[in-house]
Protein backbone atom coordinates (compact mmCIF):
# COMPACT_ATOMS: atom_id res chain seq x y z
CA UNK A 1 0.00 0.00 0.00
CA UNK A 2 2.76 2.57 1.00
CA UNK A 3 4.38 2.00 -2.68
CA UNK A 4 1.66 2.42 -4.37
CA UNK A 5 0.83 6.22 -2.62
CA UNK A 6 4.66 6.87 -2.50
CA UNK A 7 5.95 6.51 -5.97
CA UNK A 8 3.20 7.82 -7.94
CA UNK A 9 4.18 11.82 -8.32
CA UNK A 10 1.81 13.75 -6.60
CA UNK A 11 -1.35 15.15 -9.36
CA UNK A 12 -0.04 18.67 -8.12
CA UNK A 13 3.05 18.38 -10.20
CA UNK A 14 4.32 19.76 -13.60
CA UNK A 15 7.87 20.73 -14.59
CA UNK A 16 7.98 24.01 -13.74
CA UNK A 17 7.30 22.95 -10.35
CA UNK A 18 9.28 19.97 -10.56
CA UNK A 19 12.29 22.41 -11.24
CA UNK A 20 11.26 24.85 -8.74
CA UNK A 21 11.45 22.18 -6.01
CA UNK A 22 15.16 21.17 -7.14
CA UNK A 23 16.19 24.51 -7.36
CA UNK A 24 14.54 25.02 -3.60
CA UNK A 25 16.51 22.07 -2.44
CA UNK A 26 19.70 22.64 -3.96
CA UNK A 27 19.33 26.20 -2.85
CA UNK A 28 19.09 24.92 0.98
CA UNK A 29 21.77 22.73 0.63
CA UNK A 30 24.37 25.65 -0.64
CA UNK A 31 22.85 28.52 2.27
CA UNK A 32 23.34 25.62 5.21
CA UNK A 33 27.07 25.27 3.76
CA UNK A 34 27.11 28.87 3.45
CA UNK A 35 25.85 29.52 6.79
CA UNK A 36 26.85 26.79 9.45
CA UNK A 37 30.53 26.77 7.48
CA UNK A 38 31.64 29.58 5.14
CA UNK A 39 30.65 32.42 6.64
CA UNK A 40 32.54 34.35 9.92
CA UNK A 41 32.02 34.39 12.75
CA UNK A 42 30.11 37.63 14.33
CA UNK A 43 32.56 40.25 16.41
CA UNK A 44 29.78 40.95 19.11
CA UNK A 45 27.36 37.30 18.67
CA UNK A 46 29.64 34.69 17.98
CA UNK A 47 28.84 31.63 16.31
CA UNK A 48 24.96 32.39 17.26
CA UNK A 49 24.79 34.94 14.45
CA UNK A 50 24.50 31.79 12.18
CA UNK A 51 20.48 31.23 13.32
CA UNK A 52 20.55 34.68 11.44
CA UNK A 53 20.79 33.00 7.70
CA UNK A 54 17.34 31.31 8.76
CA UNK A 55 15.55 33.11 10.90
CA UNK A 56 15.70 36.56 9.30
CA UNK A 57 14.92 35.31 5.70
CA UNK A 58 11.61 32.98 6.83
CA UNK A 59 10.31 36.34 8.60
CA UNK A 60 10.91 38.43 5.10
CA UNK A 61 9.13 35.42 3.58
CA UNK A 62 6.51 35.44 5.92
CA UNK A 63 5.85 39.05 5.53
CA UNK A 64 6.27 38.71 1.51
CA UNK A 65 3.09 35.49 1.76
CA UNK A 66 0.50 38.05 4.19
CA UNK A 67 1.37 40.91 1.10
CA UNK A 68 0.84 38.54 -1.13
CA UNK A 69 -2.27 37.17 0.66
CA UNK A 70 -3.79 40.81 0.92
CA UNK A 71 -2.73 41.55 -3.02
CA UNK A 72 -4.85 38.37 -4.06
CA UNK A 73 -8.00 39.25 -1.51
CA UNK A 74 -7.93 42.81 -3.14
CA UNK A 75 -7.93 41.11 -6.73
CA UNK A 76 -10.67 38.43 -5.50
CA UNK A 77 -12.90 41.42 -4.02
CA UNK A 78 -12.43 44.56 -6.42
CA UNK A 79 -11.88 41.86 -9.37
CA UNK A 80 -14.70 41.45 -12.37
CA UNK A 81 -14.82 37.89 -12.14
CA UNK A 82 -14.45 37.56 -8.22
CA UNK A 83 -11.94 34.70 -9.35
CA UNK A 84 -11.72 31.63 -6.65
CA UNK A 85 -8.49 30.87 -7.28
CA UNK A 86 -7.15 34.33 -6.03
CA UNK A 87 -8.99 33.32 -3.27
CA UNK A 88 -7.59 29.77 -2.98
CA UNK A 89 -4.25 31.67 -3.62
CA UNK A 90 -4.25 33.95 -1.25
CA UNK A 91 -5.14 30.87 1.22
CA UNK A 92 -2.44 29.00 0.06
CA UNK A 93 0.05 32.25 0.50
CA UNK A 94 -1.39 32.55 4.11
CA UNK A 95 -0.77 29.04 5.52
CA UNK A 96 2.83 29.09 4.06
CA UNK A 97 2.92 32.80 5.92
CA UNK A 98 2.14 30.93 9.59
CA UNK A 99 4.55 27.90 8.70
CA UNK A 100 7.50 31.04 7.85
CA UNK A 101 5.79 33.04 10.69
CA UNK A 102 6.57 29.90 13.31
CA UNK A 103 9.64 29.19 12.50
CA UNK A 104 10.81 32.79 12.95
CA UNK A 105 9.22 32.82 16.50
CA UNK A 106 11.04 29.43 17.56
CA UNK A 107 14.44 30.34 16.09
CA UNK A 108 14.16 33.96 17.83
CA UNK A 109 13.39 31.99 20.60
CA UNK A 110 16.69 30.18 20.45
CA UNK A 111 18.14 33.02 19.72
CA UNK A 112 17.22 35.07 22.62
CA UNK A 113 18.13 32.34 24.10
CA UNK A 114 22.22 32.51 23.49
CA UNK A 115 21.95 36.64 23.19
CA UNK A 116 19.47 37.55 26.21
CA UNK A 117 19.79 34.61 28.33
CA UNK A 118 16.08 34.32 27.90
CA UNK A 119 13.67 31.98 25.24
CA UNK A 120 10.83 34.97 25.85
CA UNK A 121 10.28 38.19 26.72
CA UNK A 122 7.15 40.51 26.12
CA UNK A 123 9.22 43.11 24.07
CA UNK A 124 7.52 44.97 21.37
CA UNK A 125 8.90 43.17 18.71
CA UNK A 126 8.29 39.67 20.35
CA UNK A 127 4.93 40.87 20.93
CA UNK A 128 3.68 42.28 17.43
CA UNK A 129 5.10 38.92 15.68
CA UNK A 130 3.08 36.42 17.97
CA UNK A 131 0.03 38.40 17.28
CA UNK A 132 0.77 38.45 13.37
CA UNK A 133 1.22 34.71 13.87
CA UNK A 134 -2.37 34.53 15.62
CA UNK A 135 -3.99 36.90 13.56
CA UNK A 136 -3.43 35.02 10.49
CA UNK A 137 -3.85 31.85 12.17
CA UNK A 138 -7.37 33.08 12.85
CA UNK A 139 -8.07 34.01 9.60
CA UNK A 140 -7.03 30.31 8.96
CA UNK A 141 -9.92 29.12 10.88
CA UNK A 142 -12.00 32.05 9.23
CA UNK A 143 -11.40 30.20 5.71
CA UNK A 144 -12.57 26.73 7.28
CA UNK A 145 -16.10 28.15 8.45
CA UNK A 146 -18.97 26.91 6.13
CA UNK A 147 -20.35 28.47 3.31
CA UNK A 148 -20.25 28.34 -0.25
CA UNK A 149 -16.93 28.56 -2.11
CA UNK A 150 -17.78 33.00 -2.69
CA UNK A 151 -18.91 33.53 0.67
CA UNK A 152 -15.40 31.96 1.98
CA UNK A 153 -13.78 34.40 -0.38
CA UNK A 154 -15.25 37.14 0.36
CA UNK A 155 -15.20 36.75 4.06
CA UNK A 156 -11.68 35.76 4.36
CA UNK A 157 -10.60 39.01 1.67
CA UNK A 158 -11.66 40.98 3.84
CA UNK A 159 -10.23 39.63 6.80
CA UNK A 160 -6.66 39.43 4.80
CA UNK A 161 -7.14 43.25 4.19
CA UNK A 162 -7.07 44.20 7.70
CA UNK A 163 -4.21 41.51 9.01
CA UNK A 164 -1.70 42.97 6.31
CA UNK A 165 -1.98 45.89 7.88
CA UNK A 166 0.29 44.50 11.20
CA UNK A 167 2.96 44.37 9.10
CA UNK A 168 4.05 47.79 9.37
CA UNK A 169 3.64 47.54 12.78
CA UNK A 170 5.64 44.63 13.29
CA UNK A 171 8.21 45.97 11.03
CA UNK A 172 8.82 49.85 12.60
CA UNK A 173 8.04 47.99 16.57
CA UNK A 174 11.48 48.70 17.37
CA UNK A 175 11.47 52.15 16.32
CA UNK A 176 8.62 53.71 17.88
CA UNK A 177 9.09 51.59 21.39
CA UNK A 178 12.34 51.10 23.19
CA UNK A 179 12.83 47.32 22.23
CA UNK A 180 15.70 44.52 23.20
CA UNK A 181 15.32 43.41 19.75
CA UNK A 182 17.56 44.91 17.40
CA UNK A 183 16.87 47.25 14.99
CA UNK A 184 16.87 46.69 11.34
CA UNK A 185 20.60 45.43 10.01
CA UNK A 186 19.80 45.61 6.26
CA UNK A 187 16.39 47.72 5.18
CA UNK A 188 17.60 50.74 7.78
CA UNK A 189 16.01 54.07 7.04
CA UNK A 190 19.21 55.57 6.20
CA UNK A 191 20.37 52.74 3.29
CA UNK A 192 23.40 52.04 5.57
CA UNK A 193 23.92 48.55 5.14
CA UNK A 194 27.44 47.52 7.99
CA UNK A 195 27.79 43.57 7.24
CA UNK A 196 30.57 41.68 6.23
CA UNK A 197 30.69 41.09 2.28
CA UNK A 198 30.04 37.17 2.36
CA UNK A 199 27.43 37.25 5.71
CA UNK A 200 25.30 39.91 3.60
CA UNK A 201 25.58 38.00 0.16
CA UNK A 202 24.57 34.60 2.46
CA UNK A 203 21.51 36.21 4.09
CA UNK A 204 20.12 37.75 0.56
CA UNK A 205 20.79 34.35 -1.08
CA UNK A 206 18.48 32.79 1.96
CA UNK A 207 15.90 35.14 1.35
CA UNK A 208 15.84 34.03 -2.59
CA UNK A 209 15.94 30.25 -0.86
CA UNK A 210 13.36 30.73 1.26
CA UNK A 211 11.21 32.90 -1.16
CA UNK A 212 11.34 29.89 -4.01
CA UNK A 213 10.45 27.66 -1.69
CA UNK A 214 7.27 30.16 -0.76
CA UNK A 215 6.54 29.55 -4.35
CA UNK A 216 6.90 26.21 -4.72
CA UNK A 217 4.58 25.35 -1.89
CA UNK A 218 2.17 27.95 -2.58
CA UNK A 219 2.01 26.48 -6.14
CA UNK A 220 1.22 22.90 -4.37
CA UNK A 221 -0.97 24.29 -2.10
CA UNK A 222 -3.23 25.85 -4.44
CA UNK A 223 -3.48 23.34 -6.81
CA UNK A 224 -4.77 21.34 -3.51
CA UNK A 225 -7.21 23.72 -3.05
CA UNK A 226 -8.68 23.68 -6.21
CA UNK A 227 -8.84 19.85 -5.95
CA UNK A 228 -10.81 19.74 -2.96
CA UNK A 229 -13.09 22.83 -3.90
CA UNK A 230 -13.95 20.44 -6.94
CA UNK A 231 -14.42 17.18 -5.01
CA UNK A 232 -16.65 19.42 -2.65
CA UNK A 233 -18.59 20.52 -5.81
CA UNK A 234 -19.11 16.97 -7.13
CA UNK A 235 -20.34 16.36 -3.99
CA UNK A 236 -22.56 18.90 -4.25
CA UNK A 237 -24.11 18.02 -7.37
CA UNK A 238 -24.13 14.34 -6.84
CA UNK A 239 -26.29 14.72 -3.24
CA UNK A 240 -28.80 17.29 -5.30
CA UNK A 241 -29.20 14.74 -8.14
CA UNK A 242 -30.24 12.04 -5.66
CA UNK A 243 -32.89 14.53 -3.77
CA UNK A 244 -34.29 15.32 -7.70
CA UNK A 245 -34.16 11.57 -8.49
CA UNK A 246 -36.47 11.40 -4.98
CA UNK A 247 -38.77 14.57 -5.94
CA UNK A 248 -39.32 12.58 -9.30
CA UNK A 249 -40.24 9.38 -8.23
CA UNK A 250 -43.62 8.61 -6.32
CA UNK B 1 22.15 22.45 25.50
CA UNK B 2 25.63 23.56 24.44
CA UNK B 3 25.94 26.56 22.03
CA UNK B 4 26.44 24.74 19.10
CA UNK B 5 23.20 23.06 19.66
CA UNK B 6 21.09 26.49 19.43
CA UNK B 7 22.24 26.57 15.92
CA UNK B 8 21.83 23.14 14.45
CA UNK B 9 18.87 22.70 16.29
CA UNK B 10 17.22 26.22 14.94
CA UNK B 11 18.20 25.26 11.44
CA UNK B 12 16.59 21.63 11.91
CA UNK B 13 13.64 23.55 13.32
CA UNK B 14 13.36 25.75 10.10
CA UNK B 15 13.39 22.62 7.48
CA UNK B 16 11.99 19.89 9.78
CA UNK B 17 8.29 21.66 9.26
CA UNK B 18 8.54 23.35 5.59
CA UNK B 19 9.38 19.28 4.53
CA UNK B 20 6.45 18.19 6.69
CA UNK B 21 4.32 20.58 5.57
CA UNK B 22 5.32 19.82 1.81
CA UNK B 23 4.49 15.67 2.30
CA UNK B 24 1.00 16.67 3.78
CA UNK B 25 0.41 18.67 0.61
CA UNK B 26 1.39 15.56 -1.83
CA UNK B 27 -0.07 13.26 0.80
CA UNK B 28 -3.45 15.31 0.41
CA UNK B 29 -3.28 15.62 -3.54
CA UNK B 30 -2.77 11.75 -4.01
CA UNK B 31 -5.56 11.18 -2.09
CA UNK B 32 -8.04 13.53 -4.03
CA UNK B 33 -6.75 12.84 -7.35
CA UNK B 34 -9.66 9.92 -7.76
CA UNK B 35 -12.39 11.71 -7.18
CA UNK B 36 -11.47 14.28 -9.85
CA UNK B 37 -11.74 14.68 -13.66
CA UNK B 38 -8.58 15.82 -15.62
CA UNK B 39 -10.28 19.16 -16.33
CA UNK B 40 -10.54 20.37 -12.57
CA UNK B 41 -6.71 19.83 -13.10
CA UNK B 42 -6.01 23.22 -15.43
CA UNK B 43 -2.27 23.21 -14.86
CA UNK B 44 -1.45 19.77 -16.69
Amino acid sequence: MSNATTSVPPPTRTVATRNLGLIALGGSVVLAMLGLFFTAEDVDQGSSVRIMYVHVPTAWVAYLAFVFTAACSAGHLWGKKHSLNLDRLAGASAEVGVIFMGVTLVTGSLWGRLSWGTYWQWDPRLTTTAFLFVTYVGYLAVRGLGGTHQQRAKRSAIVAMFAVLEIPLVHFSVLIWRSLHQEATVLRPNGDVTMDGLMLFTLVFGVAVFTTIFAWLVLHRNRVLALLDAVELRGIDAALAVRRAEEVTP
Amino acid sequence: MKHADFIIVSWILSFVPIALYAWRIARQARRLDPFVDEGDKPWT
